[in-house]
């Protein structure tokens, strides 16, 4: 993906944040805590979320409708949200990525062209 | 549907509050001790673990606020936590806020009380199907007669065209179980009941059918005020009789309660009759003359207002060619307007000074209301001063400043509602006993002043109002940012400039009651010059007598004979001076007119007259005094050559050069001859300009029972013996006997009215403004307090200091009056045009009496703390520097 929409050290800006969070969840419902991990480990620590900020934007989604939340238990047997994508949210996922691409794109053209 | 999702999350978090807290908190908990767990798998000590898995997660607290925002409903939230805050910080001072709910609660009384007066008397509907579709006709006379009606109701402008008259001078006899008294009656064409649209609640009303005039019908229908005062509410009575003017009629129905009549202002009719030869006279019904009748229609569907009245227009024309003898003013129209509410209002010239009164009272209350405000807006300033300290630490510890003054805000709408509340129980208490408090009318009125749902919307609108302007100012200023000083609690600056403020509003309060007082103080010297204008006629030695007589008995050979007898009785009442009959009395709402030309002048030359009959020796008994020539006696009857007497104003409108006396007048073919000339009298109003009247004798046309009997001692102590008297001569009749001064205050009535309104409120308004002058000096005197102890230590007499303090009230007072009186001198010079003559715009009494006063209130109001000031005891004020 390379360097996302950066403030300063991998923080994220919050549309960039929601986006990611959707397709982290679209694989399988997860609690905050894995969404976290996640992006950590599949960005090769690239990207640091302070990760708290995760739950606002989490909470903003599950307002939205794109996600649902649902208590569950997690791996280790302890109580945990669980948050999973919905159609809504399937489908602004959808509109969010293919933007993301023209944009990425965009970018591209006009380093090459320098 | 997105957001009804998150309503019902919000609506969830809302009820279950804690345990949604709960959760929130469990599920970051969780993922702090995953990120620990994950901490020391991977190596860390564990305190590094700790602190490593909250340092990745960042501000905690900050995270779980903003959760916690999103699924509260946010403002709402904290509107109430300031309502509640701000309900405990009231119930702290409850002082001030006694004094700020009565200065509100004061100025949106006296303002919703003006606006519920005005709905009731003027804005008043009238109860009618579809009433927008009514509409008044205003021909050029005001009245028309009853064959003009009869001919304009054919011409089928209209889809339906009534007529109605109230006779105001005198109502209907009524017999009800031996005992005769009057009834309030409205006369009306058959169709009255079909146009108009009503239903009875009991019975029914008469229909276009039934009650054409040419069947002499005998019907009725009762208002249901008089069938519950007079006829004990009995529905029993429907289908039967009423013994009126001699004759039973029979009672269809009874009108529902509530029903208000198309006479508006309240009038409220007793019992509506057809119009017959049974209740008006022959020359009533036939002579086109005699204009007496108001009329109104019913537009046909999808006919305007202005198309009917084009459409009359040439009707008018048609009926103008068709009467050639008659004077062709008579035909014209002056307008077709909606029968009430605010477009007749806007139309109807008659009623223009009423409406310019309800505005003079509506400026003047809202000048009280504003006086009240800036009394508030004082308080709360003060108020917001005192507070400094701790709102200068919320604003250090992180409150926005927007949020604070909402807070402050909140408090004055608590304020406002409260003063709102107050003002809407004093509406009701004085709405309440202004409804129960018999009006002195000669007619039955029935005001309907009962609060409705428009009067809460405008109290609620002058609450919001009354928040920004008394509380806005004082919150943004209170929340000015200049922190360290409020904190050290060390302002002088900030002091002198909140005192400044107040010292401003202040000026501008006494400013405002300055120029309050002085319009209320004009007005009512012009009321009282209205009220107290002489009508001509003897009103302290004088009894005001009227009498009906039963229609059979009611012819005017019959009433004459009647009325000889009359005086031939009361001659042997001890205390009676003098006894003379009329037609009716001056100032009674009779205004009797009928065309007359000079004699040798064309049958064009005609034009109206205004008639007086009166009997022999009335200027006498009214001591009018006769100027030339002489008044009737006994001799001018029926037979006798027909004679009449002018007042001054005829005699020079008619004859201003030459002798008037002598000269003849042709009433039809019938020739009169002027024998004397008598002083103006007022003839119909206390304010009218002089008229120009012909007095007609009794004896030779209509004949009078009405009475004046001039008395040696108080009248009031003859009347009941008056009373008996006549009563003696005709116990069927009913006799009607007041002093001349009760049966003028009617006149006087108006006057009286707008002097008490006025003066009241001038009153209020110069309260409030003290009471703010006073908290401004009690204020200013306990922020000197130390400085004061300073110079009576260093030597000043308590005489120094109170001269001191008197000077900056004085400064305040003086400052106040000189611009009120500068305002006003410019405000009320356009109101000249409605002063009675000899009140300039800038009477001296006024503009000089009233400063005084307001400079005495002044003084007074500073005194209380102008002592205080003088006890400080220099040692106590230094000890708590």
């Amino acid at each position: 993906m390379g360097t996302g929409q950066t403030k300063n050290k991998g923080e994220l800006v919050q549309g960039t944040l929601d986006m990611l969070i959707l397709r982290t969840v679209a694989r399988k419902p997860m609690h905050g805590f894995g969404i976290a991990q996640h992006i950590q480990q599949v960005s090769e620590d690239v990207l640091r979320v302070e990760e708290g900020s995760l739950y606002p934007a989490l909470h903003r989604l599950e307002l939205q409708g794109m996600v649902d939340a649902e208590w569950g238990e997690s791996a280790n047997k302890r109580r945990a949200r669980f948050y999973k994508l919905t159609p809504r949210g399937r489908k602004h996922l959808a509109a969010e990525e293919s933007n993301w691409a023209r944009v990425v794109d965009a970018i591209a053209r006009v380093m090459e062209t320098a | 549907m997105r957001w009804l999702t998150a309503l019902r999350l919000r609506v969830l978090r809302l009820l279950k509050r804690n345990r949604l807290d709960r959760e929130l908190e469990e599920e970051l908990r969780f993922h702090l001790e995953m990120r620990e767990q994950e901490n020391l798998a991977s190596g860390m000590r564990p305190e590094d673990a700790h602190l490593g898995a909250a340092r990745r997660f960042g501000n905690r607290t900050r995270w779980q606020e903003m959760s916690r925002d999103l699924f509260g409903f946010g403002w709402l939230e904290t509107l109430a936590q300031d309502v509640r805050y701000g309900l405990r910080g009231l119930a702290k001072t409850p002082g001030f806020v006694l004094i700020t709910a009565l200065s509100l609660g004061l100025g949106i009384g006296a303002n919703t009380t003006i606006y519920s007066l005005f709905k009731a008397v003027m804005l008043s509907e009238v109860t009618a199907a579809e009433a927008e579709r009514l509409v008044r006709i205003d021909v050029a006379s005001g009245t028309y007669s009853y064959p003009g009606y009869s001919e304009l109701a054919e011409s089928g402008v209209f889809s339906g065209l009534a007529a109605y008259t109230i006779r105001p001078g005198g109502g209907l006899n009524w017999r009800w179980r031996d005992e005769t008294s009057s009834v309030f009656p409205l006369l009306a064409s058959a169709n009255f009941f079909d146009v108009i649209g009503v239903q009875a609640a009991f019975g029914r009303t008469f229909t276009a059918q039934e009650a054409r005039s040419e069947t002499n019908p005998q019907l009725v229908v009762l208002s249901h005020g008089f069938w519950q005062r007079r006829l004990g509410g009995d529905p029993s009575i429907v289908g039967r009789v009423l013994n009126l003017n001699g004759r039973p009629f029979t009672v269809l129905g009874i009108l529902p309660r509530g029903y208000r009549s198309i006479e508006i202002f309240g009038l409220a009719p007793e019992v509506y009759a057809p119009i017959s030869s049974l209740l008006l006279s022959k020359p009533d019904l036939e002579s086109r003359d005699h204009h007496y009748l108001s009329m109104f229609g019913r537009l046909a569907d999808s006919v305007t207002r202005e198309q009917a009245r084009a459409g009359l227009a040439v009707t008018m024309e048609r009926l103008k060619n068709l009467h050639p003898k008659d004077p062709p003013g008579r035909f014209a129209i002056r307008g077709v307007y909606p029968i009430s509410g605010v477009d007749r209002l806007l139309q109807d010239r008659e009623v223009l000074p009423l409406v310019a009164f309800f505005g003079v009272l509506a400026v003047v209350v809202g000048l009280v209301l504003m006086i009240a405000c800036a009394n508030v807006a004082g308080l709360l300033l003060a108020r917001g001063a005192a507070r400094r300290r701790e709102i200068a630490v919320r604003l250090a510890i992180g409150a926005g400043r927007g949020r604070l003054v909402q807070q402050l805000l909140v408090e004055s709408a608590l304020l406002a509602a409260l003063g709102a509340g107050l003002g809407l129980l004093l509406n009701l208490a004085i709405t309440t006993v202004m409804g129960r408090v018999p009006l002195p009318l000669p007619f039955p009125v029935e005001f309907n002043l009962a609060p409705d749902g428009r009067l809460v919307i405008y109290a609620a609108m002058l609450a919001a109002v009354t928040i920004l302007l008394c509380g806005l100012l004082p919150a943004l200023q209170s929340t000015r940012p200049s922190l360290t000083p409020a904190l050290k609690r060390d302002e002088p600056q900030l002091g002198f400039r909140l005192f400044r403020l107040r010292n401003g509003l202040v000026v501008g309060q006494v400013a405002v009651s300055m120029l309050l007082l002085l319009a209320a103080v004009l007005f009512v010297r012009n009321l009282m010059r209205i009220g107290s204008a002489d009508p001509g006629f003897d009103t302290h030695s004088t009894l005001a007598v009227e009498v009906d007589l039963l229609s059979e008995r009611n012819s005017e050979r019959q009433r004459e004979t009647f009325a000889q007898r009359v005086i031939e009785q009361l001659r042997a009442v001890p205390g009676v001076e003098a006894t003379a009959n009329a037609t009716y009395l001056p100032l009674s709402l009779n205004n009797w007119g009928t065309m007359m030309r000079k004699e040798g002048s064309s049958e064009d030359a005609r034009f109206r007259v205004t008639i007086h009959p009166v009997g022999h020796d009335y200027f006498a008994a009214m001591r009018i005094p006769v100027l030339r020539g002489r008044e009737f006696h006994s001799a001018d009857r029926t037979g006798a050559p027909l004679v009449a007497v002018v007042n001054e104003s005829f005699a020079k409108r008619h004859y201003p050069d030459g002798d008037v006396l002598g000269q003849r007048l042709l009433e039809g073919a019938v020739p009169v001859e002027i024998v004397g000339v008598v002083r103006d009298t007022k003839y119909l109003t206390l304010g009218e300009e002089p008229r120009a009247i012909l007095y007609k004798s009794c004896g030779q046309s209509s004949g009078g029972t009405s009475f004046v009997v001039r008395t040696a001692v108080p009248p009031a102590s003859v009347a009941d013996a008056v009373k008996q008297a006549i009563g003696e001569l005709d116990a069927t009749a009913v006799v009607k006997v007041q002093t001349m001064r009760d049966h003028l205050a009617f006149a006087f009535f108006p006057s009286r009215v707008g002097a008490l309104l006025l003066g009241t409120l001038g009153m209020l308004g110069l309260g409030l403004a003290m009471v703010g002058l006073y908290g401004v000096m009690a204020y200013s005197v306990a922020r000197r307090t130390s400085e004061i102890g300073i110079r009576m230590a260093l030597g000043a007499s308590r005489a120094t200091v109170l001269r001191m303090v008197l000077k900056d009230g004085g400064l305040l007072v003086g400052a106040g009056t000189a611009f009120g009186l500068a305002a006003a001198l410019v405000a009320t010079k356009p109101l000249a045009m409605l002063l009675a003559s000899g009140l300039s715009a800038t009477d001296p009494v006024t503009f000089i009496g009233v400063p005084l006063l307001l400079a005495a209130a002044g003084l007074g109001a500073c005194l209380i703390p102008a002592r205080r000031a003088m006890r400080v005891d220099p040692m106590a004020a230094l000890r708590y520097e």
